[in-house]
C-alpha cells in the first residue's frame, strides 16, 4: 500500500516538471478581426495569458488527464475546449461567436410597440411617453403619435388601423381595465385615467397580439406597473388646472404609497377663451393607494386602488335639435382596484395571478336623464414553464364578469335595461427560438361568451426572421373576437361575438440609435353588429368590413446631438358596413393619411428639455342625413403643433420640474364636421351644429416638486 | 500502521491545501502588482484577465479575486467612456456586475463590495445619462450609503459618493459643495486607513485628492 502511494505522489511531482505542452494560436471575432486582450486559461488553474494586438497567444501549460482551455472575451460567448493529451505543442484557432445580445436578437415585432426600462430591444422608454409634447401626462395622447393610430382630437381615445375606439382593450398587469378613459359626452375629448408614471413597461399592439389577451378586435394596450420604488419620496404638484400630492414610503421589502389630486378647470376657463359655454367647468377629485410587498420566497405582491369623482355642466347641443343648446350636467364616480401576485418559483416555473374589481357610475342630465352603472369583477391565473432551450410555454385562464344597468328617462319614456356578461377564457401559447435567426410565437385561445351562448377558438401566430445584423422580417396572423358593445346588447342579446382576422408583414432595421420600421397589414371584419337606422333592437351580425394599409416609423436618437425624434406615417384604406350604415363606407373616425412628427431636444446648459409634436390627419368622412348619399361630406384636414418645455431646477433644496405646454401654437383652424339632430325638424330637415375643439388652444403650466432620496444628501 | 497511514494522508492533504493556498497568495500578489501597473498605464486588460482566472479557480471563500475582477472591468468602462463608446461601457459593466455578484455571494454585507456596486450603477449613467440617470442615480446613492453604514471607517464609500455627487448636476442634489463634504470625509479615512492585508483593497486615495482639487476649483468658479 505505502509504496504505491509514494509512487503516485512521485509521479504527480515529476509530471509537473516534465511534459509541458505549449499552446499557441489566434483568437478571432468573425472571420479576420483579431480579439485583442482575450483571456485564455486552463480551467481550474490560476495561470493563463491574454491575446496580443494580433489576437495571438502563447501559453505553456501543464498536462493532466483532461485539460480544458477556456477562452473568454467581453461581448462574445465563452469557449471551453478539451485539449488532447500527450502533445508537446498545439496550434489552436478560435472564432468567437457574439454573445446573444438583446439588441441583436430576433424579436417578435409585427404589430408590437414596446416601451420598457428593463428590456433593451425596445423602441421607446417610458420616459419618452411622458415627455411627448401635446400629451400632458396622458398615455393615450402619446400613443397616438405612433403609426397605426389616428389623432381624432374631438374624441381622445385610441383608434387603431380602421378599428373603432372600443376595439382596443387596456390591460394593467394582465387584468382588463373596464373604463380606461375619463367620462365625457360626445365631441369632448377624453383622457386616459392612469398616470404614465405608474408604469415601468408599456406594450402597445396595433395587431396580431398574443393569445394571452382577448376580447379586442383591433388592439391590446398592455401596461405593467412598477415594482418596489427606489426610495421614499414625497411629491407635490401645482398646476394651472389643479394640484396633487402623494407620498411613497419604502421599507426594505415593501412600500406603501398614497396620493390625492384635485382638478378644477374653472379659473383656467375664465382666463382663456373657450369654444364651450361652461356652467360649471370640469372638476375632479382623485385618490390612489398602492402597496408592494416582496415576499420571503421572492414573489411580488401588488395591490392598488383608485377612486375618481368628476363632473361638469355646460350648455350642450340638444340631441333633437343641435342648434339649440340646453344645460347638460355629467357626474362620474369611478373605482378600480386590483391585486396581483407574481412568483418566479424556480428556473422552470413562473406563476402570475390577479384579481380586480371595478365600479363606474355615470349620471347625465339634460332634457333627459341617464343613470348608468357598470360593475366588473375578474380573476386571472397564468403559469409559465421555461425550458432549457430558450422555449417557454404559457398556460392561462381568466374570468371576467361585467354587469350593466341603465335607467333612461325622457318625458314619458322610462327605460330600464340591465344584463350581465360572463366571459371565460383559457389560452396556451409557446414562444421561443428556432436557431439564431427565427423567433416564433404560436398560441390558441378559447373563449366563452356566456350571455351570447357562444364559444370561440382563435389561433394566433407570430414569426420573425433575422435577415442580417440589424434587420429582420416578421409576420403575424390571428383571429380576434369581441363581444358586441353594451350599447347594442341592451337592446338585444340575440347576437354573436364580432370577429376580425389580422394579417401583418413587418420589416424592421435598427442600428446604433436609429430604427426604421415598415408594416403592411390587412384586417377582415366579420359578424359586425348591423341594424336599420334608428332600430338597434333589430340588430344582427350581418355587418362586415376591411382595413388595410401601410405604417411607417423612423426613430433617430443619434443624428442630432442632444436631439431625439420620431416620424410616423400611416396610410389607411378601410370600409365597413356596421351599426346603422346603409352601405359599406369609410367610417367617420378613419382618415386616409396620418402623420406625426415628435421632436425632443435637451439643452444641457439650461437644464431644459424642449419638445414639439406636429400632427396631421387627412379629411374624414361624415354623413349629412339630409342627403341621400351616405358619409358624403368631409371634415377639413386636421393639423396641430404642440410645444412643451421642462425646466429642471431646485426649490428649497428639492428636485423640481417646471413644465409648460401649449397646443395648436400656429393657430390652425381645427374642425371636426357637424353634429346632426336625431330627428328632423318641422320642415323635415335635420339641423346641425359644427363640432369644434373645446378651446382653440390649451395652455398648461405646472410645478412638480419631489422630496426624497436626492435631498437626503443635501444636509 | 493504520494510524500512520491516516497521519500520512492528513499530512498530504494539509500540505496540498497549504500549497494551494500559497499558490493562491502568490497569484494574487502578482495580480495586484499587475493592477498597480495598470493604474499607471490605464490598460486594465491584463489584471482583468488575471483576476478572472483566479476568481474561476480560487478557493470558494475568497471574495477578493471576483471583487478585483469587477473593479478592473469598471476601469475598462471608464476607458470606454473616455473614448466615447457607450455600448462598450454597458458590456464592461455587465461583466463587472457578474463578477461582483459572485463576490457578494461569498461575502454578503461587505462594505467594499457595496461601494463597488454603487460604482457600477454610476457607470450605467455614463452610458446614457438621460435614459439611465433616473433609475441608476438613486440606486447608486443607496449603495454608497449602505457601504458607508456597513463600514463607517472605510474610505471608498465616501470617495465614490463624493465622485458621484461632483459630476451630478446640483438640481438633482449633486454639485461640488455636497461632493466636498464626502470627499473630505474620504480624505480623513484614506489618511488613517490600514488594509486588512496587502491583498485587500487600498485604492482611491490618489484620485480622491484630484477630486478634492476639482471640487474646490468648481466651487470657487461657482461662487465668483
Amino acid at each position: 500500500m505505502k509504496p504505491t502511494l509514494l509512487l503516485a505522489v512521485l509521479l504527480i511531482l515529476t509530471s509537473t516538471l516534465y511534459g509541458q505542452t505549449v499552446l499557441t494560436g489566434q483568437v478571432l471575432t468573425g472571420k479576420t478581426e483579431p480579439a485583442v486582450g482575450a483571456n485564455l486559461y486552463i480551467k481550474g488553474s490560476f495561470d493563463g495569458t491574454s491575446t496580443d494586438a494580433d489576437g495571438q497567444f502563447y501559453l505553456p501549460c501543464l498536462p493532466g488527464d483532461s485539460l480544458v482551455l477556456v477562452v473568454s472575451y467581453i461581448g462574445f460567448e465563452q469557449v471551453e475546449q478539451l485539449l488532447p493529451v500527450g502533445k508537446d505543442s498545439l496550434w489552436l484557432e478560435f472564432r468567437l461567436k457574439p454573445q446573444a445580445n438583446e439588441l441583436q436578437q430576433v424579436v417578435i415585432s409585427a404589430g408590437a410597440f414596446e416601451a420598457s426600462d428593463e428590456k433593451k430591444a425596445v423602441m421607446l422608454r417610458p420616459i419618452d411617453i411622458v415627455t411627448t409634447a401635446g400629451s400632458n401626462g396622458n398615455i393615450v395622447a402619446a400613443l397616438n403619435t405612433l403609426p397605426g393610430t389616428q389623432s381624432n382630437a374631438e374624441d381622445g381615445r385610441i383608434f387603431v388601423r380602421g378599428g373603432d375606439a372600443h376595439e382596443t382593450q387596456t390591460f394593467i398587469d394582465g387584468l382588463r381595465v373596464p373604463n380606461p378613459y375619463t367620462s365625457n359626452v360626445p365631441d369632448l375629448p377624453v383622457r386616459g385615467r392612469f398616470s404614465p408614471f405608474l408604469f415601468k413597461g408599456t406594450s402597445f399592439s396595433t395587431g396580431g397580439y398574443s393569445a394571452a389577451y382577448g376580447d379586442a378586435l383591433s388592439s391590446a394596450l398592455v401596461l405593467q406597473t412598477k415594482d418596489l420604488p427606489e426610495a421614499s419620496v414625497t411629491s407635490l404638484s401645482l398646476m394651472t388646472i389643479g394640484a396633487a400630492a402623494s407620498h411613497t414610503e419604502r421599507w426594505e421589502n415593501s412600500a406603501i404609497s398614497a396620493g390625492v389630486d384635485y382638478t378644477n378647470l374653472g379659473p383656467y376657463t375664465s382666463l382663456v377663451p373657450q369654444n364651450i359655454d361652461w356652467e360649471d367647468p370640469v372638476s375632479a377629485q382623485g385618490a390612489q393607494i398602492g402597496f408592494r410587498q416582496k415576499m420571503s420566497n421572492g414573489a411580488m405582491l401588488k395591490a392598488q386602488a383608485n377612486a375618481q369623482w368628476s363632473g361638469f355642466s355646460m350648455r350642450y347641443p340638444s340631441p333633437q335639435n343641435p342648434t339649440e343648446r340646453s344645460l347638460l350636467s355629467l357626474q362620474n364616480d369611478n373605482y378600480y382596484g386590483s391585486t396581483t401576485y407574481h412568483h418566479l418559483v424556480n428556473e422552470k416555473w413562473q406563476l402570475d395571478a390577479g384579481l380586480a374589481g371595478g365600479y363606474d357610475r355615470e349620471q347625465i342630465d339634460q332634457n333627459f336623464t341617464v343613470d348608468r352603472l357598470n360593475a366588473m369583477l375578474q380573476g386571472r391565473a397564468v403559469a409559465i414553464r421555461y425550458f432549457e432551450n430558450d422555449w417557454a410555454l404559457k398556460l392561462g385562464t381568466e374570468w371576467i364578469q361585467s354587469s350593466f344597468d341603465e335607467h333612461y328617462q325622457e318625458a314619458e319614456t322610462d327605460i330600464q335595461s340591465a344584463f350581465q356578461e360572463d366571459y371565460l377564457s383559457a389560452f396556451a401559447e409557446t414562444e421561443g427560438y428556432i436557431g439564431e435567426k427565427v423567433a416564433l410565437r404560436a398560441g390558441l385561445r378559447a373563449e366563452r361568451y356566456a350571455l351570447l351562448d357562444a364559444n370561440r377558438l382563435s389561433p394566433r401566430l407570430s414569426l420573425a426572421y433575422k435577415t442580417g445584423q440589424a434587420g429582420q422580417v416578421a409576420l403575424a396572423y390571428g383571429h380576434f373576437y369581441q363581444a358586441p358593445q353594451q350599447d347594442w346588447l341592451r337592446y338585444t342579446q340575440a347576437l354573436t361575438p364580432e370577429r376580425a382576422d389580422h394579417y401583418l408583414l413587418n420589416y424592421q432595421y435598427r442600428k446604433g440609435g436609429r430604427t426604421i420600421r415598415a408594416e403592411v397589414y390587412h384586417k377582415e371584419y366579420h359578424n359586425l353588429v348591423q341594424f336599420p337606422v334608428g332600430a338597434p333592437w333589430l340588430a344582427d351580425n350581418s355587418g362586415d368590413g376591411y382595413a388595410r394599409g401601410l405604417d411607417l416609423f423612423y426613430r433617430d436618437r443619434v443624428s442630432i446631438p442632444n436631439g431625439d425624434f420620431w416620424v410616423s406615417y400611416s396610410y389607411l384604406d378601410t370600409e365597413r358596413r356596421y351599426e346603422d350604415y346603409p352601405v359599406a363606407a369609410t367610417p367617420d373616425f378613419a382618415a386616409r393619411h396620418n402623420l406625426s412628427v415628435v421632436y425632443k431636444h435637451w439643452i444641457q446648459d439650461w437644464q431644459t428639455s424642449l419638445g414639439m409634436t406636429y400632427t396631421l390627419g387627412s379629411p374624414r368622412p361624415y354623413d349629412d342625413p339630409n342627403t341621400s348619399r351616405f358619409n358624403d361630406l368631409q371634415t377639413p384636414t386636421y393639423q396641430d403643433l404642440s410645444l412643451n418645455l421642462s425646466y429642471l431646477t431646485e426649490l428649497f433644496g428639492h428636485f423640481t420640474i417646471v413644465h409648460a405646454s401649449v397646443s395648436n401654437v400656429l393657430g390652425f383652424e381645427q374642425a371636426f364636421g357637424e353634429r346632426f339632430g336625431n330627428q328632423p325638424d318641422a320642415n323635415g330637415r335635420f339641423t346641425s351644429t359644427a363640432i369644434r375643439p373645446p378651446a382653440p388652444r390649451f395652455f398648461f403650466v405646472g410645478v412638480f416638486v419631489s422630496m426624497g432620496e436626492g435631498s437626503t444628501f443635501s444636509n | 500502521m493504520e494510524r500512520l497511514t491516516i497521519l500520512f494522508f492528513s499530512l498530504i492533504l494539509t500540505i496540498s491545501a497549504f500549497a494551494q493556498n500559497n499558490r493562491y497568495k502568490i497569484a494574487m500578489q502578482k495580480a495586484v502588482g499587475e493592477l498597480q501597473a495598470a493604474e499607471q498605464s490605464r490598460d486594465f486588460t491584463a489584471p482583468a484577465n488575471t483576476f478572472e482566472r483566479i476568481a474561476a479557480a480560487a478557493p470558494g471563500d475568497e471574495w477578493l479575486p471576483a471583487y478585483y475582477q469587477a473593479y478592473c472591468h469598471i476601469m475598462q468602462a471608464v476607458g470606454a467612456m473616455q473614448q466615447g463608446k457607450p455600448e462598450q461601457i454597458t458590456a464592461y459593466l455587465e461583466k463587472s456586475q457578474g463578477a461582483l455578484d459572485i463576490a457578494k455571494a461569498i461575502s454578503p454585507e461587505n462594505s467594499e463590495i457595496m461601494a463597488l456596486q454603487g460604482y457600477i450603477y454610476t457607470g450605467h449613467i455614463w452610458a446614457d445619462p438621460m435614459g439611465n440617470g433616473p433609475m441608476y442615480s438613486p440606486q447608486s446613492m443607496v449603495a454608497y450609503q449602505t457601504a458607508i453604514e456597513t463600514g463607517p471607517d472605510h474610505p471608498r464609500g465616501y470617495h465614490l459618493l463624493g465622485m458621484h455627487l461632483l459630476y451630478m448636476p446640483a438640481i438633482y442634489g449633486g454639485g461640488p459643495e455636497r461632493a466636498l463634504k464626502y470627499l473630505k470625509q474620504a480624505e480623513e479615512r484614506f489618511a488613517s486607513f490600514e488594509p486588512v492585508s496587502e491583498l485587500h483593497p487600498n485604492w482611491g486615495g490618489y484620485f480622491n485628492k484630484q477630486l478634492l482639487e476639482q471640487a474646490a476649483a468648481k466651487l470657487e468658479k461657482e461662487e465668483n
